[in-house]
Parts: C-alpha cells; sequence; structure tokens
C-alpha cells in the first residue's frame, strides 16, 4: 500500500513538474535569470572612454539613424524611424535636422539664446528663448516645451555619467563588425532599461550602433539607432545655426505639458 | 488510513487539475505569440511610445502606451450617447431615430391610420428634436469629457488620430487646451479653415477654434478660446 502511495505521488510530482517550471517563466515570454550578473570594470571604461572622447570635441558631426518600435494597443509591434543630421559646436550650439520615414522634414537649432523648431512640410516653426548652454536647451525644450530629442544625452557634456550610472549589468558581448568598422559590443543594464553599444575599436572611439530595450514595457519596444559619418571637423560656423523662416512660413508656437499647462492655470 | 485517503485524493485532484492547468497555458502562450487579432485598422499605426524617446530611462521622456490607456471605443462611450451619431444639420436619418419617436416625419405621407394627426404629430416631432437636441448636447459633452481625461490620461497627447478618426462623432466638441493631430482634423466632418485675427493666425473648424503649436514634436491643432470679436 505504501508503494502505492509513492508510486502516486511520483506520478503527480512528474503530472505538475512543467506547470511549476512554467510558473518560473516571466510573463509573456520575456527572458529572466541567466544572464551574466555583474559590471566588468573594463566594460564601463570602455564605455566611459568613448563618451569622454565625443565630450572632449568641440566641434562634431554626425548622421543618426534611427528605428523604434511603437506597440500598438492590440499588442502588435510595428517599427518607424527616422535620419537626423547633428551639428554640434560646445557649449551653446547644436542643429538637429532630419526627415521622417513618412517623408516628414523638420528639425531643431539652438544658437545659445534662441531655440527654433520647424517643420518644413508644414512650412510652420515655433521659437523660444533660452540663454545657456546645450545642456540646459535640451533639458528645457524636452522636460519644458514637450518636444522630443531622441538620444539627446550624446550632445551633452555629461553624457559619461548618463550612460555609466545606475548600471546594474556590464559585460562585453565581443567583438562585432559594422560594416567595415570593426566595434567592441558592450551590454549594459540600467533599472530601467537593456541597452548595447557598439563602440570602434582604434584610436577614434566612436559610437557607431545603440539599441535600447524598454523591457518593463509591454511587448518589449526597442529603439535603434546607427551612428556614421562622424567629422571632428565640420563647417559650424554662425551661418549653420541661424533660421530664416522660408517664406510664407508661419510662425506658432510650443504647447507646453498639458499637465503642466493645467496645473498653473489652476494655481491662484 | 485516513492520511493515505487525503494523499490519494490530492494526487487524484493533481491529475484531473494539471493537464487542464497546462492547457489553458499552452493556450494563453498561443494567442501571445499569435498576435490579437486587431486588422482592420490598416494605415493607423501610432508611431508613439516609449522606445520613440530612445531614453535610457523611464522618467520624463517616457510616454505612457497607447496600450495602457482606456480605450475609448464605441462600446465605451458614456451612457449619455444617444442611440444615434448626432446629426451635422444634415437631417436626421430614419434608422437613426430613438424608438420612441414618431415613425414619419409629420406631413411627409405614409403611416396611414398610425399616423396621429397633425397637431399631436408636429408636438412628438418636436419633442423629438428638443430630445435629440438635448441628446447631441449630452453626447457631445460626454465625448469631450471622456477625450479630456484620455488627453490626461495621456499625458496630454493625442496618438496620431487614428483612434480619433475611427470613432469621432460629427460635431463633437473639444474642452478648450485639448490637442489634435492632423489626422484626428482629417477625420472631422468640418473643413478646418484659416483666419487672420490682428496678424495672427488662427483656425477655425464648425464653431471651435484653434491655433497650431508643436506638441511633442508634431505640428498640432490645439482648441481656443474663440479670438476677440469672433
Amino acid at each position: 500500500m505504501a508503494l502505492r502511495s509513492v508510486l502516486l505521488l511520483i506520478a503527480c510530482l512528474v503530472l505538475a513538474a512543467p506547470a511549476l517550471a512554467q510558473e518560473k517563466a516571466t510573463p509573456g515570454g520575456a527572458p529572466e535569470g541567466g544572464e551574466p550578473e555583474g559590471i566588468d570594470p573594463e566594460a564601463v571604461e570602455a564605455v566611459r572612454k568613448a563618451a569622454t572622447f565625443l565630450v572632449k570635441a568641440q566641434r562634431v558631426a554626425f548622421r543618426i539613424d534611427t528605428e523604434w518600435d511603437a506597440v500598438q494597443p492590440d499588442g502588435q509591434k510595428i517599427e518607424f524611424g527616422a535620419t537626423r543630421q547633428v551639428w554640434l559646436r560646445r557649449p551653446g550650439h547644436v542643429r538637429l535636422e532630419g526627415e521622417r520615414r513618412d517623408g516628414n522634414r523638420g528639425g531643431v537649432l539652438f544658437d545659445g539664446a534662441t531655440i527654433t523648431a520647424w517643420d518644413a512640410d508644414e512650412n510652420v516653426y515655433a521659437t523660444a528663448p533660452k540663454a545657456g548652454d546645450v545642456e540646459a536647451m535640451t533639458d528645457y525644450l524636452v522636460d519644458e516645451l514637450d518636444y522630443p530629442l531622441p538620444l539627446r544625452y550624446l550632445v551633452r557634456r555629461d553624457l559619461p555619467e548618463r550612460l555609466t550610472e545606475g548600471l546594474r549589468n556590464a559585460q562585453f558581448v565581443g567583438d562585432a563588425k559594422l560594416g567595415d568598422v570593426l566595434c567592441d559590443q558592450i551590454a549594459l543594464r540600467n533599472d530601467d532599461v537593456d541597452f548595447q553599444l557598439w563602440i570602434a575599436q582604434g584610436p577614434r572611439p566612436v559610437f557607431r550602433r545603440v539599441v535600447i530595450s524598454y523591457r518593463l514595457d509591454d511587448g518589449w519596444p526597442q529603439f535603434r539607432a546607427d551612428l556614421s559619418d562622424w567629422n571632428f571637423e565640420p563647417d559650424v560656423g554662425d551661418a549653420r545655426f541661424e533660421f530664416v523662416p522660408p517664406e510664407g512660413a508661419e510662425k506658432i508656437s510650443f504647447a507646453p505639458r498639458p499637465r503642466r499647462a493645467r496645473q498653473s492655470a489652476e494655481a491662484p | 488510513v485516513s492520511s493515505r485517503r487525503a494523499l490519494r485524493g490530492l494526487c487524484w485532484l493533481a491529475v484531473l487539475i494539471v493537464p487542464l492547468w497546462l492547457a489553458g497555458e499552452i493556450d494563453a502562450r498561443g494567442r501571445g505569440g499569435g498576435g490579437r487579432g486587431g486588422g482592420g485598422r490598416g494605415g493607423g499605426f501610432s508611431s508613439r511610445g516609449p522606445a520613440m524617446s530612445g531614453s535610457l530611462g523611464r522618467g520624463a521622456t517616457a510616454r505612457p502606451r497607447p496600450s495602457t490607456r482606456p480605450a475609448p471605443r464605441p462600446s465605451t462611450r458614456p451612457s449619455t450617447k444617444p442611440s444615434t451619431r448626432p446629426s451635422t444639420g444634415q437631417g436626421a436619418r430614419p434608422g437613426d431615430r430613438p424608438s420612441h419617436l414618431p415613425s414619419e416625419r409629420p406631413g411627409q405621407g405614409g403611416g396611414g391610420e398610425q399616423r396621429p394627426d397633425r397637431g399631436e404629430g408636429r408636438e412628438d416631432w418636436q419633442q423629438f428634436l428638443d430630445q435629440q437636441q438635448q441628446d447631441r448636447q449630452n453626447y457631445q459633452s460626454g465625448m469631450a469629457h471622456q477625450r479630456q481625461e484620455w488627453w490626461e490620461e495621456e499625458g496630454g497627447h493625442y496618438y496620431d488620430g487614428y483612434e480619433a478618426s475611427s470613432w469621432m462623432a460629427a460635431g463633437m466638441m473639444f474642452a478648450v487646451g485639448a490637442t489634435l493631430t492632423a489626422a484626428a482634423v482629417a477625420s472631422l466632418s468640418c473643413t478646418m479653415t484659416p483666419v487672420a485675427v490682428s496678424g495672427t493666425t488662427y483656425y477655425r473648424c464648425g464653431n471651435q477654434w484653434y491655433e497650431r503649436a508643436f506638441t511633442n514634436g508634431q505640428v498640432t491643432y490645439v482648441v481656443i478660446n474663440p479670438p476677440a470679436g469672433h
């Protein structure tokens, strides 16, 4: 009788094992566990070195080809993209100009005193006074004027800190060739996102690719960017940061963050 | 003996339940992996979402996901919504009338013996028009309110307007400060017309006034109070 009970118990465990194993899996099938924990100081140093290399450049131009996943209400993931050209003259001049894949063209520029955004297709532009450096401008543009600026940390002088703060994991993945450029591929993780950086090997450690996975969001959407045409001697004279409204252009405004606007409107 | 019976009972329970549980899991995974339908919305995909920001965090630049918003679909419309789509002034459609209304417009023939006399019919019709007007106002108010809530829920952003085109009602009114994308504007039944006032270009569509502004990097139409003198 005892043997029969033991056999029954074994049968139960065998049947229940797959279900118990399933319970351990992360909802949605997201991978969990198994990744190497810990931080490789050399990987962090490689990131910091590349970031510092960029920060030290007083003038630089580069191209960004971005694509991102947009998770639809029904869970379907759709890819969108844009191309941007960046001209930077530290500390207080930057111009970002580009085109979305849907053909919409526009950009943002900053001359140390005024932010200007324009939409060439709608033939409109908006200006906002803002004295200061590029760091102050990007904070103001994104946080106050609610204007998106993907990868804005690339033009900021606190880039090394931005990339390495709050890391929970940093590892070399290995060598990776992007086009003709041999890169170090480095995988990092902070509390919010997983991200990977591809940094060119050699005396000019520029970023060649950035992939960010928003693992806390449904569908794990990704942001991907290829960075190319790095130019550390670009033409960044004053004319580059001047905006001349096209004929017939309509001047519009930046709509501030509605919640903030509503709160201020309600304030006595 | 009793403990052995209990153990045996538990085991048989497990034998019966575990396969059902597994079946449920497989079914759930199958649905997840195969998508959840969502057909029939071609060309209306939203490009918004947290991944658009390219941010290394989920702070100020992370946007609420469209999938998290309360879906403003027809089935979730406020209870104040009448059974009909509000009229655009082009004449109520017969199928749109509430069931308690006279079956025919007075004076348009038909109905014969069942038709009330002219005076009574006119009164009924007036009641219908009054009721329809009230319904329309309630509906518009309700929709605008819901839209506003959604707007606030989403941090003040409408997503590309495809949602709007699928459920926006004709004649719908928005709260001042609401923001409409160009796609949402295109789905309105009125025509957006530029009006120059004291050197500033405003836009009028039906009875609502707008000005254009950059919202989240897009050119949008923001609902405003009518300019002075309008």
